[in-house]
């Protein structure tokens, strides 16, 4: 054999038996391909294996260079969500878990608001979920107290645990900080991606204005009314309705709307379990809107109860 | 007032239709007979059952909902306790061939004899007939029937959705308060609650 004669011509010329070079060229060989055996075995993990932790990443950013005692800044969080998987909004729906985030602050800061973009409907067979997939921004708000000392500096963490589904689920948590100058002058804007946190802020619900609600229970079915004020109307194509209180609603039967002389009548199913009614339901409706770039726009409805 | 368009109304019969009717699964009412065979090849009819009371268990042992369950020991001490009262527990797997969970009869086997799992029997559903007959949405959603063959209880296993086996203790087990109620004569108390868990793989 060609590798033999090979072997032999360099034995002789180191003085080393040729059947130790031809064992080495066999060893060296085998480590150089054995892994990457293993790997492409590896390559077909099951999702068990996968770290929740790699899956789901945080970052905090701040539209301001510092911040200021007595007054308001924001912080938007960006979760970034491995391709293929996804977590969920604070109604997971049928399956998962919600996402929680909360905030470790230092005395004098206090988180006023944390606004969620509206979610995507999940859907499996005979399951429906709410959640995030890719990137996801959420923009908080909070208060500085005026007697927080100045000059110095404020670190706030942000702690986010999550279920994070493909076909299969892992329970997981990541955290994020970010450490802000604190000084007694109006801060500056940091020069940011603007196009980034624009598009983000399209995805925020806004109150709904111009109609009033109410909502009836009528055995099986939940109806929503939405009586126009000064002759407003809304445009049904594409509207999505994304419960936000849990527990009443059978989230997979497809939502009825209806005209009627002006006002509109949303009708919906309720949940096989039997739920206590609270006096306001909380949900998300998102509509056809040629306002914004994105042709749609969200909004946050309190929706009180009438046989409650 | 105008009229609904004949077109409205036909679509609107149309959409009706369409939409799925859950009144074959509703507490209170005769429990869906199925036929469904075991990890052991022997077959097991619902009604064949009526004088016992019968527990329905989704499972899906990759899912984390049914580890927390699994792993504290608690579910299986349920089919110990349960079934040694004489209640059937069937464990039903519906995950499709491919999907997770999804196990051969000597794969169900093998997993009940690691978990130490006492169900009467593990049905295997592969092609979700039973799964979807009872709208089963996630892993672990239970369901109860009675000695008369009423569905008594469909939901979830306990009152704390999570993943922590510590909630185990501090949670009431819907299941576990039907099965004593039902034993004593009494009226389930709390015959629904929204199941939580990972989604079925049908």
């Amino acid at each position: 054999m060609i590798l033999i004669d090979i072997m032999e011509k360099l034995s002789r010329a180191n003085h080393i038996s040729w059947r130790l070079y031809l064992g080495s060229f066999f060893i060296l060989s085998w480590s150089v391909f054995f892994p990457f055996a293993l790997a492409a075995a590896a390559i077909e993990v099951k999702d068990q294996n996968e770290a929740a932790s790699d899956l789901v990443r945080a970052e905090l950013f701040s539209p301001n260079a510092w911040v200021q005692p007595g007054t308001c800044f924001h912080l938007w969080l960006r979760l970034t969500i491995a391709k293929g998987w996804h977590i969920y909004w604070k109604n997971p729906g049928d399956s998962g878990l919600p996402t929680e985030i909360s905030w470790r602050l230092p005395a004098g800061l206090q988180l006023e608001e944390m606004l969620w973009p509206w979610p995507k409907r999940i859907l499996a067979e005979e399951a429906t979920s709410f959640g995030y997939e890719g990137e996801v921004f959420f923009l908080s708000r909070f208060s500085v107290s005026a007697a927080f000392p100045c000059p110095s500096a404020a670190s706030l963490r942000a702690e986010i645990n999550y279920l994070v589904c493909r076909e299969g689920c892992l329970p997981g948590s990541t955290s994020v900080e970010i450490t802000l100058p604190v000084k007694s002058d109006r801060p500056t804007k940091k020069e940011m991606n603007p196009s980034l946190f624009d598009e983000a802020r399209l995805l925020f619900p806004e109150p709904l204005t111009g109609f009033n609600t109410r909502a009836e229970v009528k055995e099986e079915k939940i109806m929503i009314y939405f009586y126009p004020e000064g002759g407003r109307s809304l445009d049904l194509e594409g509207a999505e309705f994304f419960w936000e209180t849990e527990g009443l609603a059978d989230y997979s039967a497809p939502p009825i709307w209806r005209q009627e002389n002006g006002s509109y009548l949303l009708e919906l199913k309720r949940s096989a379990a039997s739920a206590v009614w609270p006096p306001v339901i909380k949900a998300v409706l998102v509509l056809k809107s040629n306002e914004t770039k994105l042709g749609q726009k969200a909004f946050d409805l309190h929706i009180p109860v009438k046989n409650y | 007032m105008r009229q609904p368009g004949l077109v409205s109304l036909t679509l609107m019969a149309i959409f009706s239709l369409l939409v799925r009717v859950g009144a074959e699964v509703k507490v209170g009412e005769k429990a869906p007979d199925f036929t469904g065979i075991d990890a052991n090849g022997k077959s097991h009819t619902l009604s064949d059952y009526q004088g016992k009371i019968v527990v329905l268990e989704w499972l899906n042992h990759e899912c984390p909902f049914v580890q927390k369950h699994y792993n504290s020991g608690h579910m299986q001490k349920l089919q110990k306790d349960y079934t040694s009262k004489g209640i059937i527990w069937f464990s039903v797997i519906s995950s499709a061939p491919g999907k997770q969970g999804y196990c051969t009869p000597e794969q169900a086997l093998a997993l009940t004899k690691e978990k130490e799992a006492a169900p009467t029997a593990v049905l295997l559903d592969p092609e979700g007939k039973i799964g979807r007959l009872y709208e089963a949405k996630v892993t672990p959603h239970m369901f109860i029937i009675d000695q008369k063959g009423i569905l008594v209880y469909n939901g979830a296993i306990d009152n704390i959705r999570s993943t922590n086996l510590e909630d185990i203790p501090k949670a009431t087990n819907y299941v576990e308060q039907a099965l004593e109620e039902i034993l004593a004569g009494k009226e389930v108390s709390v015959k629904t609650s929204q199941p939580y868990g990972c989604t079925v793989k049908y």
